[in-house]
């Protein structure tokens, strides 16, 4: 929960993190392994505040101490969803995989959601597994990354065959949030690996069973995203990578936050920190203080109000995993009395 | 005469454009040139992250290799991808000419990189025509003055305003004089009842690839801090 100066109360859910294991003694693919983290690094380094950027050692590896109290001390989170990144290609353990997850789940079970990925090319054996993770975690949600590379396969699409089948299996099994990231490669790799369709397609399919949760509002396809999500009811966006604009390019952050309010509205988005990528602390503590100027809401019509905020920050998403918020932190509840 | 070619060939590579940004490799510090006295040019790249799309650092890639190659007095030209992560595959290929499905055999359908281009070629010129009616209009003009506006009727001298038309020539939409100057990408004239919601989502386009722009030039700021600069 986040306090803001004005006594403002916000319950907050960081829809996107992760606990990564970059370190060198992981790189199994050195070139990748090391190009990845690095990448990372400088989307941290360029538009973090100076006095959030970590050292490159520690970016790589960070220990569970840390995470606790980036998040749930420091952070004003309430809830953390966890979204696994696997790359087993370029890491020995993997980048982020289910397993490490659900250790950290494990050892902080009210302060995380563990969702789980998969990939149809694992084909039947990860369908397999899907169904044995939903019954030993309770999966409510996946992620999904169309990048990930096997062998010489550098990615895959949500309409493949074998995708739908898995989309089956979660409409089967109650795995309704379906987490997207758009990556760099794709197969055929002449094609826009950024390229969204494939969302508004399965969304249409999935409208009645399955959420899907575009994260970084499918950027740099914003507005492709925006196009698909004025008219599919359950299509959402992720607002990882958005977030920090807040801070290091605020017009920006404007022109484009004002572009979803317009065209996804204000509960159809989440917040999230892509931790470690960013810290929420700061994240949530610039949002909350940011105003569209008013030049852009006249010109867009849309406003960030108090209730936006709210439903950005955590509501939006507790609705998604059927969180339990407390009654002072809902839309409407009565302010709390004044301190005497 | 080798710095004043490398100028003239500077020049050249200054009108390659980042696809999905539309804005010059060389504004944006992702592509910079030297020449020697013999004529040969060598034209270096260096991206924002090592993960920027295989197919658009192809294009680039290219396209600086054929800008720079009609430059007069330019004998050879090597291009060089350098932090990237098809940089070996790239800078072999587009240095022996070949095409990008030859480049990844296996990895693609075999339809080459022009519906890709065109994607992009659509949004510039959404982006820019944009930008081009929004003033229009500010200086006073209704929505049934802009959509009756021809290209004749355009400043050709103002820089945006060539910018916009020479993406129209990419599309190829006409810009004879007599043609209607706010049109979609088909080059089909926009209705004026339909101006306002085109122009809704257009600058939602624009507002995209500006935020775009402005994360990649931070990200390549922070891979590329100007106290390192080298020369090729």
């Amino acid at each position: 929960m986040y306090t803001a100066p004005d006594g403002t109360t916000y319950y907050v859910v960081d829809g996107h993190v992760h606990w990564w294991d970059a370190s060198n003694a992981n790189y199994r693919d050195e070139k990748h392994a090391d190009g990845w983290i690095r990448c990372f690094y400088d989307y941290h380094r360029n538009l973090s505040p100076a006095d959030y950027v970590w050292p490159f050692e520690l970016y790589q590896q960070y220990p569970e101490e840390r995470m606790i109290q980036d998040l749930f001390v420091d952070g004003y989170v309430d809830k953390a969803i966890f979204l696994p990144t696997a790359l087993t290609d370029f890491y020995t353990n993997g980048f982020n995989t289910t397993e490490r997850d659900a250790y950290m789940k494990e050892r902080h079970p009210d302060r995380f959601i563990l969702n789980s990925c998969w990939d149809p090319r694992d084909e039947e054996a990860g369908l397999r597994k899907l169904e044995e993770e939903a019954a030993r975690y309770g999966l409510k949600g996946v992620k999904l990354y169309t990048a990930e590379w096997r062998g010489s396969s550098k990615g895959w699409k949500l309409t493949d065959p074998m995708a739908r089948r898995y989309l089956d299996k979660c409409a089967e099994l109650g795995i309704v949030n379906i987490h997207v990231h758009k990556g760099p490669t794709i197969w055929p790799l002449n094609k826009d690996a950024f390229d969204v369709a494939d969302v508004d397609d399965v969304a249409t399919e999935y409208r009645d069973s399955l959420r899907f949760i575009v994260e970084h509002c499918g950027m740099p396809r914003v507005d492709d995203f925006c196009w698909i999500a004025t008219q599919e009811s359950n299509v959402y966006g992720g607002l990882a990578v958005l977030m920090p604009f807040v801070h290091a390019r605020p017009r920006y952050f404007a022109e484009v936050l004002s572009e979803l309010l317009w065209w996804v509205g204000e509960d159809r988005l989440t917040f999230a920190s892509d931790y470690a990528l960013w810290s929420p602390r700061w994240l949530i503590e610039k949002f909350v203080d940011f105003q569209l100027p008013d030049d852009i809401r006249e010109q867009k019509g849309v406003d960030l109000t108090t209730d936006a905020k709210r439903k950005i920050l955590g509501l939006n998403a507790a609705k998604l995993y059927d969180l339990e918020v407390p009654a002072e932190l809902q839309i409407g509840a009565a302010p709390a009395p004044a301190a005497v | 005469m080798a710095s004043e070619l490398t100028a003239r060939v500077t020049g050249a590579l200054d009108a390659v454009t980042d696809p999905e940004l539309d804005r010059s490799v060389v504004e944006l510090g992702f592509a910079r040139a030297a020449v020697d006295d013999a004529g040969r040019a060598l034209v270096e790249l260096r991206l924002p992250t090592f993960w920027c799309a295989a197919n658009f650092a192809y294009l680039m890639a290219a396209d600086a290799r054929d800008a720079v190659a009609a430059v007069p007095g330019v004998r050879s030209v090597t291009v060089r991808l350098v932090d990237h992560f098809v940089a070996d595959e790239v800078t072999a290929s587009v240095n022996a000419g070949r095409s990008f499905d030859d480049t990844f055999p296996e990895q693609t359908d075999g339809a080459g990189l022009d519906a890709l281009r065109r994607f992009f070629w659509v949004k510039a010129f959404t982006a820019r025509q944009e930008v081009l009616l929004h003033r229009l209009l500010a200086e006073g003009r209704s929505d049934g003055d802009v959509c009756a506006l021809r290209v004749g009727d355009l400043d050709t001298a103002d820089p945006e305003t060539g910018a916009y038309l020479e993406r129209r020539v990419r599309l190829g939409i006409s810009t004879a004089a007599e043609a209607p100057v706010a049109v979609h990408p088909n080059g089909q004239p926009i209705a004026v009842e339909r101006l306002d919601s085109y122009l809704t989502r257009a600058r939602m386009t624009r507002v995209c690839m500006e935020a775009n722009g402005s994360l990649c030039g931070g990200l390549h700021a922070t891979r590329y801090p100007r106290h390192e600069e080298t020369t090729v």
